[in-house]
Order: C-alpha cells, then structure tokens, then sequence
C-alpha cells in the first residue's frame, strides 16, 4: 500500500490512536479506585484530628453550599452529631492562595483549626496558621471575627474573609 | 614510537558534557521549577528516563511506517498516552510525589528533550539502540536535576533527606549538613533556581571548553608526529 | 558580555574615574557618618553601623579577589582597586534596615558583586545596580531573620512606608497626619529622626551631598532632579484629590529612600541611559514606578524596584534615543516627552484610585 495515501494516513493515525486508547483506559481501570482511595484517606485524617471520637463523618458539601456565594468554602464534613469541619480556601499574600479546615461544635465554639496547605511569607503570613494564633483561634464562636496579626494583615484579613463565609454556612445548617 | 591517542572519555565526563541541559539547554522550564529537593529530582527524572526510553523504542517501531507529514502527530500522541499512564501510576501509588511535581508530569509532554530525541535519533535507528539513547539522556537529565537540587536544597534548608515515595513518604535518611542560622532562604524559590542553573551551565561550558582545547593540543600533536614520521621516511629514502 | 558597542559611559566622562569614586565616596561617608552618629545617639548602636559596614566592605573585596583570582587575573591588586566594590558594599549597607543580620549582610554582598557586577565582566559592565540586588535579596530571604533584640528595640514601630501601607496609603489629611505625628512631623521627617534604612533618615545631609555631588561633576542632575519631581508632582495630585496637599507630596519625598536612591544609586553611569532624553524618560519612569509600588504592592520599599526595572529598560532606551544629536533632535525629544507622559498620567490614576 502507497505509503503516501489519504487512507493509509487515516487508518495509520486510526490505529495509533486506538491502542493508545485503549491502553489509557486500562490503565485508568487499574488506577482509579486507588486515586479515589487515597482521596478520601487524606482529608479522614484532617477530619479525625479535629474530632478523634467520631467514626462517620458525611460529606454534606453538596446540600449546604447550594446557597454559598462567595466560593470560598470547598466541602462541608458532618462530623456525626458533634458538629461540622468546613474546608475553605483563600488567596492570601502569594497568588498560590492557602486553604484550611475550621470545624465548629453544634453550641458554635471552635473545634479545630488547622491548615492543609499555604505558601505565605514565611516568619509573617505563615504566622495565621501557627501556635499563637491558632490557640487564639480555639478560644472563639461561630459569631466572632477572626483577629488580625499586625505585619499579616494581609493573610489574616484573608483567613477572616474565608471563615466568615464558613460561619455563614454553619448558621443556616443550626 | 606510539600514537598518540586522545583520551578515552569516561562516562561521568560524557554525561556532563552530553547533557540535554546544560550542553542542549532543553527541558529547562521543568528542571528550574522541580529541583528543589532530591526526592523530586529523583522522581522526576526516572519518570522521564521511563517516557523517553518507551517514547524512543516506540517510535523506532512505528517510524518506518509513518508517512512524513502526519508523524508529528503520531508521535505527539505516542508520548502523551506514555506521559499519561505514567501520570496515573504515580497518582495512584505514589500520591505525595505526584502533588510535589504538580502540572509539570504533564508537561513532560512538551519536555523538548522528549520530541527532540524522538526527532533526531529514534526514527532513524533501530530498536536497542534509541532505547539505549534513550536511557542515557534521562540520565544524564536526571544526574543534571539532582546536580541543581543538591545545591538548591543543602544551601536552603541545610538537610539533604531521602524519602520513600511508596511508602507515604518514609524518610529513608535526613542529614543536617548546614546548620539553621547559615541557611540561604531564596536558594529554595525561583531566584534560587536561576542563580544555581546559570553558575552550573557556566561550570560545565568551561569545562567543555577545556576539553575541546586539550583536543586542539592532541591533534596539533598528532599532525607534528606525523609530519616528523613523513620527513623521516623521505630521508630514509634518500639515504 | 556586553550590550551595547559603545564603550562604557564611564569611560567618557572627562573626569578621571578614580576621582569620580573618590568623590561618591566622601559623600556616601557623610550620608554613613550621620547615620552613625544618630544611631549613636538615640540607640547606642553606632558600633553595630560601623561593624555591618565593615563586614560588608571586606566581604566585597575578598569575593572579588577570589573571583579575579580564579579567573587567572594577572594583576590582582590592580583589578580589586579598579572594580570599587566597596562603593557598592556601602551603598548597600545604607540601605538595608539596622537589624539586619550579619550573615545576611554577606551573603547579599557575595551575591550583589558577584552576581551583580562580575559575571557581567566587572566594573563598568553591568546591568543591575549591584546595591539594589542586594537589598532585593535581603528582602526576599532574610527580612525575618533579622537581629531580634535590635528588631524590638529600635523599629517595634513600623517605618513611616510601611505605617501608611497598614492605614491603606489613604491621602485623606487625618490618616496622614496621625502616622506623621509619630515620626515627629514633616519637620521630624527632614531631620531623620526615626529609624527606617540605616542611611536614609536624614534628607538634610543627602541633599546637602547631592549638590557636593553634582558641583564636583561627579553625577547628572538630569536624573535626580526629574525623579524627585515626578515623585513630589504626582503624589501632589494625589494628596489634593483627597485633601492632604502638599503635605503628602512632601511625605512620599522624604520617605521611602527617595531622595538616597535618586542621588546615589540613580545616577550611577553605567546602568542609567547615556544621552539626556533618555535620563529624562528613565528617571520619570522610576519615579512613576516608584510610586506605583509603593502604593499598590505591599513594598515598602518600591524605589529599589523601580530602579531596577528601569536598568533592565535602559539598553532599550539608549536604542530609542540614539541617533544623530541633530537630524533626530525632535524625533528624540518627542519620543521622551511622550513616553513621560504617559508614565506621569499612569502614576497619577493609580494615586488618585487609591
């Protein structure tokens, strides 16, 4: 056959994408449930560490943020009969944004803080997510601002815009 | 009186002076951003050496049958399916280097280093010998990330650690080289990365340099044997 | 490698360069001898100044030793002399904050020549103004790994760039005089006595060295004097959309390093434009920049920057201007006019949307 013939390229191309195609989808098949695993392995540890009592937690994100207009907040975990985590994101000082767990008990106190990921400056922003600010954090309700560190007003301001979001949410699953 | 031979090259000098990037300066957007630890330079220089070895073996299969004018896309495909499956096995067993390398598994698609190789050696040779070509650039590109990330990270965080990807990250051994207050913090960002890759591209050019110039001197030596034998033989002909 | 096929600016100015540098450096050891004296005076750390000075200066000359000697230099001495790496080691040092820590200090000094100016191909050569990298490693790495006990002792008060970058850099006439009032006015402003970059608080020295400066011919007012302007004109524009007047023009003059960084680092020959359009336009640019930094980027310290940037642009600008002195006068002169222009016009819709 005319290596240079419309039929010959078709059916060449044809073929190379079909074995590719089928290739990926084995593969897929193969890796797919472990992905899905390991997804949900993750975030049960964050969930875990916030209430370490609890056994089954829901995600309810899909329900509760029907209503949630800013986008700030990613899920919504039920943690049995405790409470609930809220997993929010922001864009604080680095473009790369940060994105945390706060997790409120049913009578509106904290019940955890704690960050999945962020980038900020490191010995300024990146003070929003450690020790001091974090045991302050614990000490507050639903109802209250997140406080500002001087020298992060710019990350902190963020995490407060996020949580805010958060409590609204929280307020209308009481 | 004997030849005079140039130096046989060993293969650590070859791989530094072959290197697609320091030598090529291709593949250079990943090497910048990955190289910030040993256990990315590692992990992303084996998932390269295994999509360019089958890349290459692939399409020294497929070349002698691809018409000209579509075996771009045929090979775009070939590496992006490979690029692909790989994406997925290390999504799956090895979770944690996959969200440390990010975007830039995907983009061993458009790594320079992959199409270049296909383009320049595989199509036209056989099957052993791209896999073998194959494997020598990933190395070397792997023995050149880990050249930057060594620098990048003992000079940044001041601990060289290994750890195991299949195992959650298990350190395999931490060493504190430097201690914390002689850390260099911009080492670990992007200004790190450029500083590092210029001052080691400058290395290995000298280097290259002094290579070529020792040739030089071989052959010129060589030319001189070899007038000296030819005015040696004239005269024994005469005599 | 070099840029441009022209030799180097420097080399055309009818002074010599030694006594150029000679100059410059009387007047960078006034501008570090009233520093030292006022950080003597209201905190007890004159010796920390001299000390920071010190490491920086030996750092720089031993990092160019080593370099001309691993380059196979044949006259190493010559070449340290002649690369004046210790102007550099001074500027920088004059402009980094009193807790800055030693290590950091030479690790930025390290990277400033060497990255800064000799990789280029030394003295004369480069492209960045070596100072200003140096700060801007400092800033990006060691900002909070400074000495702490200095930290708490001298700027637990933020300085008066970053105070109004807290208040939102609003022009209203309240929030500026309630951070100007710490700072003990616009009076208190001229004297320099708070602490903010160890070289920049007192503006009565810094001018008093620039017309020392320019009288000896030593730098272009050219550059200087535009730059000041455009800061003063457009942060007047500012301030009068929002009440504060003159009062925040003069605010943004003497704060921030304006008036350091336009008579010491601006006017550096080699990374400024060599014809006078051309000085004009980078010097408004920087101002705009400045500005520009300041006030949208939460960098207290947007002159650096600006500086920087403008040396990037600076080939470019002696490309646009170069030509004939005569047959393309007005095509010159037009194009620095209108690129000016626009850069003030830019400066003045960021201030005013403030």
């Amino acid at each position: 056959m005319d290596k240079n013939s419309s039929i010959y390229k078709t059916v060449l191309l044809g073929v190379v994408c079909a074995v590719a195609g089928v290739l990926l989808a084995v593969v897929n098949s193969i890796t797919a449930p472990v992905i899905a695993e390991n997804e949900i392995a993750a975030v049960k540890q964050n969930l875990i560490a916030i209430y370490p009592d609890v056994s089954d937690f829901k995600d309810i994100s899909e329900d509760a943020l029907k209503d949630e207009e800013t986008g700030l907040v990613d899920a919504v975990y039920q943690a049995g009969d405790k409470g609930y985590i809220f997993s929010c994101h922001n864009v604080g000082y680095t473009a790369d944004g940060f994105t945390f767990l706060i997790g409120y008990n049913n009578d509106g106190t904290v019940s955890g803080y704690t960050v999945l990921s962020q980038k900020e400056t490191a010995g300024k922003g990146s003070l929003a997510f450690e020790g001091d600010y974090v045991a302050e954090v614990m000490t507050l309700t639903a109802e209250d601002d997140m406080p500002l560190i001087s020298g992060a007003t710019i990350t902190t301001k963020a995490v407060g815009e996020a949580v805010k979001a958060a409590q609204a949410v929280f307020a209308t699953l009481q | 009186m004997s030849e005079i031979k140039p130096k046989k090259r060993g293969f650590i000098s070859k791989m530094i002076t072959d290197n697609p990037v320091f030598g090529l300066y291709l593949g250079i957007c990943s090497t910048l951003a990955i190289s910030t630890s040993l256990d990315n330079a590692i992990g992303m220089g084996i998932s390269v050496i295994f999509v360019l070895v089958l890349s290459n073996v692939v399409i020294s299969l497929i070349a002698p049958i691809t018409p000209d004018d579509i075996h771009i896309p045929v090979y775009i495909v070939v590496i992006a399916s490979l690029v692909t499956i790989l994406e997925m096995f290390l999504h799956a067993f090895t979770p944690d280097l996959y969200s440390a390398l990010g975007a830039f598994i995907s983009l061993i698609v458009v790594n320079c280093i992959i199409l270049g190789r296909a383009e320049a050696y595989a199509c036209s040779h056989n099957i052993v010998d791209s896999a073998k070509d194959g494997l020598m650039m990933g190395l070397s590109y792997t023995f050149s990330l880990i050249a930057i990330s060594l620098v990048r990270q003992i000079l940044g965080t001041g601990v060289i650690t290994l750890s195991n990807p299949f195992a959650g990250n298990a350190v395999v051994f931490s060493v504190q080289v430097l201690p914390k207050t002689f850390l260099i913090p911009f080492m670990t960002a992007e200004t790190g990365s450029f500083f590092t890759f210029g001052v080691l591209a400058a290395a290995v050019s000298g280097y290259k340099n002094k290579l070529e110039e020792e040739e030089k001197a071989i052959e010129k030596a060589q030319k001189a044997a070899a007038a000296k034998a030819k005015a040696e033989a004239a005269r024994k002909e005469v005599a | 490698m070099k840029f441009t096929f022209k030799p180097s600016p420097n080399y055309r100015h009818p002074q010599s360069t030694t006594k150029i540098m000679g100059y410059l450096s009387v007047a960078l050891g006034a501008v570090l001898l009233s520093s030292v004296i006022w950080y003597g005076v209201s905190y007890g750390l004159a010796l920390r100044v001299v000390a920071l000075t010190l490491t920086a200066v030996v750092t720089a000359l031993l990092t160019e030793t080593a370099y001309f000697a691993f380059t196979g230099s044949k006259d190493i001495r010559h070449d340290v002399t002649h690369s004046y790496g210790w102007i550099t080691a001074i500027i920088l040092v004059l402009i980094t904050k009193i807790d800055v820590s030693y290590y950091a200090i030479v690790i930025a000094t390290i990277v400033a020549i060497l990255f800064g100016k000799l990789v280029f191909g030394g003295f004369g050569q480069n492209i960045f103004n070596p100072a200003a990298l140096g700060e801007a490693i400092i800033m990006n790495s060691f900002s909070a790994s400074g000495a702490e006990e200095v930290t708490a002792q001298v700027l637990s008060g933020a300085t008066p760039m970053a105070a109004m970058g807290s208040a939102g850099w609003s022009s209203s006439a309240s929030v500026l005089e309630n951070v100007m009032t710490s700072y003990g006015g616009l009076f208190g402003m001229l004297m320099g006595d708070y602490a903010s970059v160890i070289g920049g608080s007192c503006a009565l020295v810094i001018i008093a060295a620039f017309f020392y400066l320019v009288y000896n011919d030593v730098i272009d007012w050219h550059l200087t004097v535009p730059y000041v302007l455009t800061v003063f004109v457009v942060s007047l524009i500012t301030g009068m959309a929002n009440g504060s007047g003159v009062s925040f023009a003069l605010f943004n003059v003497l704060g921030g390093g304006v008036l350091f960084v336009s008579v010491f680092m601006l006017t550096d020959p080699v990374t400024s434009p060599v014809t006078i359009p051309g000085k004009y336009i980078f010097a408004v640019c920087a101002a705009a920049l400045t500005l520009i930094l300041r006030w949208k980027a939460a960098i207290p310290d947007g002159a650096l920057f600006a500086i920087l940037l403008m040396n990037m642009l600076t080939p470019a600008i002696d490309q646009a201007c170069s030509g004939s002195q005569i047959k393309d006068a007005k095509k010159i002169q037009t194009t620095s006019v209108v690129i000016s222009l626009v850069a003030i016009v830019i400066a003045v819709a960021v201030g005013v949307t403030l």
